[in-house]
């Protein structure tokens, strides 16, 4: 009885899981930012150089010229603007500087998700990670 | 071994992804009456460039020709498939992403054209259902296809009703419960209603109705086939030549034909212009039941230009026109085989066409063979009762086995 309980759960997981990969569509802009909205009942629609968004969660508009890339993933992006409350990360003369986070929690990627070190960063845009979130961070 | 796979087998299938079991979900790009169905699980990433344009799964679209993206996560995606969908707006159609670079799609109100590049050499499954009073569907490829006619109701002011092209094997699908009706253009050029260049097979329980105002009501330029799992029914109601015109051979293992009004042959299989092609010019009926009118002067009911072979299913036809055949072969006919055979029934009333012309004139006849008639198992039921009308006339020899018969048979040794 074990056995066959056991079976049908796999089985039921393997079918969810077909579902659950394509659950968010994820747009990247060409700045790197990156959002993702629920796919179910997703509606968009292009005109007068914009793309509108609709979904159960409202309605959006995105610049054409600013969208690069979108996917269908089983999760959000976690990518997100620094805010006036996450001001805690920024890069000052090539370096990052994090206050309140260890460097070995830290890890810098490029938009284009090459790792780089955490100093000797070029004017640019940067992705860091820490193991609570993910910020996009400018390097004047 | 049975624990094993019980074990396995939901997951298995779950992989497997059986239709039912699981969701391959849809995101369509609508561009007017056409929407590109793409499998969300497949699309990867997709780039958009220069705020024009989007590229998808390998094929670049042109955002200011894209009316939508629309995203169903319930429906189910089908590979290599295209649904016509006939409406009184015209046809819209739904084709998967996997033939978008494949098949060159035609749409002018409800006449749509599907064109398969040459290169392509997968199976494209064509659905066809709805209803249009100015419609059509013109198929072509170079690889074998299936049509399925999934409760359609098609009448063409242009010509065929259905014209395809292609030179393969085509499964034509009557879905059980449907019905599809065709009627093409009067005055056309067009070979018959519903036209295929290829073989054609038929499966399926559904029925179809024909009519044929130019020419023949169903043609084939290669062999018909009604397989043993073709449950269904093919009905002609009128036709200015055959009732059903396929070259090559007909054969028939199950369903039901039903053919009236037409001004030719019933069913007609003449041989085509290659000699190497197999069973050229027969006619085999092994199963199902045949219903013919054979009203018009000087036709037959079943035609063939070579052997024809009854082995199994149901004939009836009232022959009435003057110098009818209610089955006519151009050489040998066998019924019946090791003491089992069909059930034949026909009345004969129709009398002589042009007495008196050397050239012309034809006498009434139920069975007409011009070589040996072989019977061995069945049932044959004629009553002749035109003038000069004969039940079966044999030119050769008759030789009986075995089967009951209840009519003269007027052969070379009687």
């Amino acid at each position: 009885m074990k056995r066959y309980l056991l079976s049908i759960a796999l089985g039921l997981a393997a079918l969810t899981a077909g579902a659950q990969q394509t659950d968010y569509l994820t747009l990247r802009m060409a700045d790197g930012t990156e959002c993702s909205v629920p796919s179910s009942g997703l509606t968009l629609t292009f005109g007068n150089g914009q793309m509108t968004v609709r979904s159960a969660q409202g309605t959006t508009n995105y610049t054409l010229t600013s969208l690069a890339q979108m996917w269908f993933a089983a999760t959000p992006t976690a990518i997100s603007s620094l805010s006036g409350s996450n001001a805690g990360i920024r890069i000052v003369g090539g370096q990052v500087v994090a206050t309140g986070i260890a460097p070995a929690d830290i890890r810098v990627f490029t938009p284009d998700g090459r790792e780089v070190g955490q100093s000797g960063l070029t004017r640019g845009l940067y992705i860091v990670r820490t193991p609570q979130q993910t910020y996009k961070v400018t390097a004047p | 071994m049975k624990r094993l796979t019980l074990f396995f087998l939901p997951t298995l299938l779950a992989l497997l992804g059986i239709p039912g079991l699981t969701q391959a979900q849809v995101m369509y790009i609508h561009q007017g009456h056409t929407a590109v169905a793409v499998p969300m699980a497949e699309a990867g990433v997709m780039n958009f460039a220069e705020g024009a344009t989007l590229t998808v799964m390998g094929h670049t679209y042109t955002l200011d020709a894209v009316d939508s993206v629309r995203i169903v996560p319930t429906d189910a995606y089908t590979p290599d498939a295209i649904a016509i969908r006939y409406a009184a707006d015209g046809a819209h159609v739904v084709m998967a992403a996997s033939l978008v670079d494949d098949v060159a799609l035609t749409i002018d109100g409800a006449h749509v054209t599907a064109i398969a590049t040459p290169t392509l050499q997968r199976e494209v499954t064509y659905s066809l259902s709805g209803t249009s009073a100015d419609g059509s569907f013109a198929m072509d490829g170079e690889y074998k296809a299936t049509v399925v006619l999934d409760g359609l109701t098609l009448t063409s002011t242009r010509g065929a009703a259905i014209d395809i092209a292609n030179g393969k094997r085509i499964a034509v699908s009557l879905p059980d419960g449907t019905a599809t009706t065709l009627t093409d253009a009067a005055g056309g050029t067009q070979k018959a209603c519903f036209f295929i260049n290829g073989h054609a097979e038929f499966s399926g329980g559904g029925s179809l109705t024909l009519t044929g105002r130019t020419k023949h009501a169903y043609a084939t330029d290669e062999y018909t086939l009604l397989k043993a799992d073709f449950s269904g029914s093919i009905t002609v109601l009128a036709a200015e030549g055959d009732g059903m015109h396929t070259e090559q051979y007909f054969r028939m293992k199950n369903g039901r034909v039903t053919i009236s009004g037409v001004k030719g042959d019933g069913i007609d299989a003449p041989v085509t212009n290659d000699a190497t092609d197999v069973d050229n010019g027969c006619l085999f009926v092994e199963g199902g039941s045949i219903s013919l009118q054979v009203t018009a002067d000087d036709v037959k009911g079943l035609k063939c230009d070579n052997a024809m072979t009854l082995t199994g299913g149901t004939i009836e036809a009232t022959v009435s026109g003057l110098g009818t055949k209610g089955i006519s072969t151009g050489t040998d006919l066998l019924v019946g085989t090791g003491g089992n055979g069909p059930t034949i029934r026909m009345a004969v009333t129709g009398t002589t066409y042009m007495p008196g012309n050397a050239e012309l004139e034809s006498k009434c006849r139920g069975i007409k063979v011009k070589g040996q008639f072989t019977f061995d198992g069945g049932n044959i039921s004629i009553s002749a009762t035109g003038a000069k009308s004969k039940a079966i006339s044999v030119d050769g020899n008759y030789i009986y086995k075995s089967g009951s018969i209840n009519c003269a048979v007027d052969a070379a040794n009687t």
